[in-house]
């Protein structure tokens, strides 16, 4: 997580005050909190004074709330917005029960958590984000959205300590989260800690493609072919992953997906067709198809495009498509893994990667390799050629 | 001044009359099945029923009308500024006057009402106002701080805006209007085309040459736009202008397709104008205007859009369109155009803010 906060506060630097506030504002909606209230915790102390703030702001314009009871059965009560529970309670998802810690345990519990939070946020900011999030759904310190709160406290965390912060409510969501949540213990947060650690990559890879230069304030005019001048110059300014290095990247992800997925699939994959599109419009072509896969890539920059034939698929293709970023003027690279027909328009978004120029090589190399596992199974699950 | 005498003191907008005229041609032609669905289309609105319901009571006195206001108020939670006049005493006289002037009743009401509760009650009347005058009905929500819309002060202005938004309604009606024939009646594709050819050709609307004249004003407007540096585009517009009368098949599908994922319905079969502008851009671009029949083209007139094509389609988030009604005079056309190009030109810019 070095790297990725080297390159956070590094293109943060270069950003006006303009655009740091437009980052704000996307910070807070990310973290369900209005611009205000995000302010607010940001510029407050770990303590559990943001813990109630953060619980105030889950509950706001709720005035009761449904808690599990220590059997697990549902009651609903008073939210009791921003006050420690006095009731003994359980943590519930899904058909998940733990009883929860019990009322008296709950201050000195949490006091401990949050005084740990500087020294290893700095050491180890997923564990600590993973820390928090089992702390808290295993306190359950208030009556009910003790995990909306975790989250909104691990995204304060993260973004304090330099990183991205999280989409709440999408995590909030997804099943695999949940599934991470119920799975850890005490002594083991490894899962939950990865899906973290993932989570905060795909951030900085949503807020890289999010990325752009923002109008001066009350310009008399502008116009897209000042937006275009603006971006160009970012663009040039930006530091870029060597070729070389890039190419190397590619070439090592081609060599796991063809036999990869041939595994998965049960049917061999066509010779690796390499393309790198010379023309704009071809580019315009691939980032507008990455766009409807939720993918933003920059037209403008070079896109390279990995592809496989499924054999017998009916033109169904593999695809890895790498481009710069968003508008590219962070200079980081994004990669995302397809199987469809060629040049269809694709639906729900297709998982991807961010490569940074501040990550070595080789630890480079070794995220892409965990990334293509979760990747092509995504890819199998939801494409077009599954059972 | 009077409300009768306000309402016939500020002119109605012709293209009201122009809209009238094209529906009501249009409904004569519909099949039982289009008029059915159409009639069950039309009762899904972005408003709120009991309120509609106490509007359509006749009468409707102010009493009633102040019971309904406070009514929705309680429905959707606010709290309307007391300190706005109540009028509702007078609203009556001026539903009396819709069927004939919607557009200036619609902008009496607003003006009146609308900064009580955001335009919330205020919308429910203007939808009544259309009712009144057979007119189809909102399709996207009326807010207080639409910039055309906030002009309290100027009833004739106010006129303007909901004579133009009563148009865009109707072009979102027809382009929902069904193909003529049921699924129950098991027609082959073939009969459901050529029953839609045939109304088509009933339909009026503008011949080639008469388009090609407007077209050619319209290009000449956007390129002075840019040579005076008005437009949001920035990069200056090529001086020839090339206007494509019948665009070969595969344009007329990639129209089409794109119009689509733009929000609209065009026919791809029906009469299809295509006017470009090179664009002197870093990467290949041109400003297309392009007129074509909305929906299956059932009701006439042409549907006006305008993109920015490179060699990939951008679609834009909801693209504006100008209904050009048949036989419509320039002096009329034209500044509905202007105030259209007003919407259509930041929206078909901002569709590429993200690939620049």
């Amino acid at each position: 997580m070095r790297e990725l906060r080297a390159f956070i506060g590094r293109i943060e630097s270069e950003r006006g005050a303009r655009a740091r506030a437009l980052d704000e504002e996307r910070d807070a909606a990310r973290a369900v909190l209005d611009a205000a209230t995000w302010r607010t915790v940001r510029g407050m102390e770990v303590d559990l004074a943001l813990l109630r703030a953060l619980h105030r702001a889950a509950t706001a314009g709720h005035d009761v709330a449904r808690r599990a009871r220590i059997d697990g059965q549902w009651i609903v009560g008073p939210a009791n917005a921003g006050e420690l529970r006095t009731k003994p309670q359980a943590f519930r998802l899904g058909d998940h029960v733990e009883v929860a810690w019990p009322p008296g345990a709950l201050k000195g519990g949490l006091a401990r958590l949050l005084r740990d939070a500087a020294t290893e946020l700095a050491a180890d900011p997923p564990a600590y984000a993973a820390r928090a999030v089992w702390t808290l759904s295993r306190a359950q310190p208030f009556i009910a959205r003790n995990e909306r709160v975790a989250l909104m406290l691990a995204s304060r965390c993260l973004r304090g300590a330099g990183l991205p912060g999280l989409p709440v409510d999408d995590i909030e969501r997804d099943p695999a989260f949940g599934a991470a949540l119920i799975a850890a213990t005490a002594d083991d947060r490894g899962p939950l800690a990865r899906y973290l650690a993932a989570a905060i990559w795909d951030a900085a890879l949503a807020w890289a493609e999010w990325i752009g230069v923002p109008p001066p304030p009350d310009p008399a005019r502008w116009t897209l072919a000042d937006e275009h001048v603006a971006l160009e110059a970012a663009r040039r300014h930006a530091m870029r992953i060597p070729d070389a290095e890039l190419d190397a990247l590619l070439a090592h992800a081609a060599e796991r997906v063809g036999p990869a997925i041939t595994a998965q699939l049960g049917t061999a994959l066509g010779p690796c067709e390499r393309w790198r599109p010379g023309e704009h419009g071809q580019r315009l072509a691939i980032a507008v198809a990455s766009a409807h896969r939720g993918r933003r890539l920059c037209p403008h920059e070079p896109i390279a495009v990995l592809r496989w034939p499924v054999a017998g698929g009916l033109g169904v293709e593999v695809a890895l498509v790498a481009g710069a970023a968003g508008r590219g003027v962070t200079g980081a690279i994004a990669m995302h893994l397809t199987i469809a027909p060629r040049d269809a328009i694709g639906a729900g978004i297709a998982p991807g990667f961010l490569a940074i120029v501040d990550e070595p090589a080789q630890a480079r190399a070794a995220r892409v390799d965990s990334w293509l596992d979760a990747a092509i199974a995504h890819v199998l699950e939801r494409g077009p050629l599954r059972a | 001044m009077g409300v009768s005498e306000l309402i016939e003191r500020v002119g109605e907008p012709a293209a009201t009359e122009r809209l009238r005229a094209l529906l009501s041609g249009a409904r004569e032609r519909f099949t039982a099945h289009q008029r059915a669905a159409i009639a069950a289309w039309d009762e899904s609105r972005p408003l709120d029923r009991p309120t509609m319901s106490a509007l359509r009571q006749a009468p409707c006195g102010g009493a009633q009308l102040r019971k309904a206001a406070r009514e929705l108020a309680v429905r959707r939670r606010t709290l309307p500024d007391a300190t706005v006049g109540d009028r509702f005493d007078e609203v009556p006289e001026v539903l009396a006057g819709a069927a004939a002037r919607p557009a200036v009743a619609s902008a009496i009401l607003w003006s009146w009402l609308a900064a009580r509760d955001g335009g919330a009650f205020a919308a429910h009347l203007v939808q009544r106002v259309r009712e009144l005058a057979g007119l189809p009905g909102l399709r996207r929500k009326l807010v207080a701080d639409e910039p055309a819309l906030t002009v309290w002060n100027s009833v004739p202005a106010l006129a303007v805006a909901f004579a133009d938004r009563q148009v865009e309604d109707a072009c979102v009606w027809i382009e929902h209007v069904v193909p003529p024939l049921a699924a129950a009646d098991s027609a082959p594709l073939s009969r459901q085309q050529q029953v839609i050819e045939r109304m088509r050709l009933g339909a009026p609307r503008d011949t080639a040459a008469e388009f090609a004249r407007f077209a050619q004003l319209a290009a000449t407007f956007v390129v002075q736009l840019s040579a005076r540096r008005l437009d949001p585009l920035g990069f200056a517009l090529g001086r020839d202008v090339e206007l494509d009368s019948d665009p070969a098949v595969e344009r007329r599908i990639e129209i089409a397709a794109w119009a689509r994922q733009s929000g609209r319905f065009v026919n791809a079969h029906g009469r299809m104008f295509a006017v470009r502008i090179a664009v002197s851009a870093p990467w290949p671009l041109r400003l297309e205007l392009i007129a074509a029949e909305l929906g299956v083209g059932a009701c006439g007139g042409l549907g006006l859009l305008l993109r920015l094509h490179g060699d990939a389609p951008v679609a834009v988030e909801r693209a504006p369109v100008l209904l050009c009604f048949p036989g419509e005079p320039t002096e009329e056309r034209g500044p509905r155009f202007e105030r259209w190009l007003s919407d259509a030109y930041p929206a078909a810019t901002r569709a590429w803010q993200v690939w620049s």
